[in-house]
């Protein structure tokens, strides 16, 4: 049997340790890639290859490419110019159907028929500026949501400005998701506007933790408290996204479609926490604009994860909310 | 007679030293990769400069618009941009790791990376 000499196995071993824990602190390897698409920021980090990250970025431009309503030639733009039913692919079709079923779950408080209303606002354009009253009247009269139909691959608009806005981000979680799953990736963290996919595990270990961002503050780093998350989706619908200030008043986003302003309650966010994408996108849009009390009936009623802040920074969780929530800001308290 | 144990107790005392020695290295070193917080700016999706969140400068982004960030005082703001909506302008300032400023029409972000423990993400 061959020896070796005692100095020789020494550096043998020494070798071994250092080997073996930089590569236990390098490996698995993660990538990050940050793009921009659907008028938003796409910021993944995965436990994965660029390829990874490169397919997810092409799901998310593909469905755009589907479902923007700006983009002239996408499906929904079709749809939307067209007198008559259009074809359209399983995508479009599905996000059709997934927000028609919400429009009457929710009893109208999510609408996928709002793009006019948004080209009065002008919200995210150059010159956002409160339309006139005649202008919001002649669009509460026009066709609705109730004149979309899609089926057998088609899409009619009848004559309904669609805006998948408020659900097609979600949808491309959930599809970026799946491409994950398919091939294995068990780690990663996707942030698609104020959506945040998380899976498995953070980089050495422990669930993600996401932070909620105040919706007063001045610093974007500020956050009311943080969770923790894993395996699910949070999406927030708050007041200080794309908001603009016209004499002396500050307008934000979300428009209730029943006036075709915005939104004009007592909360300032609302952020909702589940499996799907789709779905959380489009409940904290709905859940918003219900209000504090409706919304709150309405989640538990629905099994919906929500957190309700209001403008007088008071939190409210639905039943069914089981995030803890920690290093919570002293100016927030939770009822 | 010599020992015809091919592993000794010395061996064993010797290991748990370098074990020891080369752990201490790989923290310090791991360290030292997060001890600092960085302002990655990201073009395109490409990172095109970082910049020590300690440092007060200027940097400015220059594509289809421009965006001048500037980093004072460890804060890091939108001072000026010509970009349709500036809603980068109206960000406000981020000032710990896991935030970031967007400008999309000029597809630009400035980020804040470093500092472990802090939020990975943000909502909202």
């Amino acid at each position: 049997m061959m020896r070796q000499s005692m100095p020789a196995r020494w550096v043998g071993i020494f070798c071994a340790a250092v080997l073996g824990l930089f590569t236990a602190g390098c490996a698995p390897s993660w990538s990050e890639s940050q793009t921009f698409v659907m008028n938003t920021v796409l910021s993944q980090n995965v436990e994965g290859s660029q390829d990874v990250t490169a397919e997810n970025e092409k799901i998310a431009r593909d469905l755009e490419n589907k479902l923007s309503r700006t983009l002239e030639e996408s499906e929904v733009a079709r749809a939307v110019r067209s007198e008559a039913a259009v074809s359209v692919s399983e995508d479009t079709q599905t996000v059709a159907r997934v927000s028609l079923e919400a429009w009457k779950e929710t009893n109208g408080a999510f609408d996928p028929a709002l793009g006019a209303f948004r080209d009065a606002w002008g919200f995210g354009q150059e010159n956002p500026a409160v339309p006139k009253s005649e202008e919001i009247e002649a669009l509460l009269a026009a066709p609705g949501a109730e004149s979309i139909v899609t089926g057998n691959g088609t899409l009619f608009a009848g004559g309904a400005q669609i805006d998948f806005g408020g659900a097609a981000k979600g949808y491309a979680l959930d599809k970026m998701r799946e491409n994950m799953e398919s091939q294995d990736v068990r780690n990663a963290l996707v942030s698609f506007g104020g959506a945040v996919l998380a899976m498995g595990e953070r980089q050495g270990g422990g669930r993600w933790r996401i932070g909620i961002r105040d919706p007063f503050s001045d610093d974007a780093s500020s956050y009311i408290g943080t969770f923790e998350l894993s395996d699910e989706i949070v999406q927030t619908s708050g007041i200080s996204e794309q908001s603009f200030t016209e004499n002396g008043v500050t307008y934000h986003h979300i428009l209730d479609p029943q006036t075709g302003m915005p939104a004009d309650n007592s909360l300032a966010a609302v952020s909702v926490v589940g499996e799907s994408g789709i779905m959380t996108d489009i409940y904290s849009t709905a859940l918003f604009v219900m209000g504090m009390e409706d919304g709150l009936r309405f989640a538990d009623e629905h099994g919906i994860k929500a957190l309700f802040i209001s403008r007088d920074k008071k939190i409210r969780m639905s039943s069914d909310f089981d995030c803890r929530i920690q290093d919570l800001d002293s100016g927030y308290a939770v009822e | 007679m010599r020992s015809s144990k091919v592993v000794r107790a010395s061996d064993w005392v010797f290991a748990g030293v370098c074990l020891a020695a080369a752990g201490i290295l790989a923290v310090f070193l791991w360290s030292g990769k997060t001890a600092g917080e960085n302002v990655v700016f990201r073009q395109n999706g490409k990172i095109v400069e970082t910049v020590p969140l300690s440092e007060n400068t200027r940097v400015e982004l220059h594509g289809r618009y421009t965006n001048i960030f500037e980093i004072q005082d460890g804060q890091v703001r939108v001072v000026w941009t010509d970009c349709p909506n500036r809603q980068c302008e109206h960000t406000g300032y981020i000032s710990s790791s896991g935030a970031s400023i967007i400008c999309v029409p000029n597809e630009v972000s400035a980020s804040i990376q470093g500092r472990a423990g802090t939020v990975d993400a943000f909502t909202g």
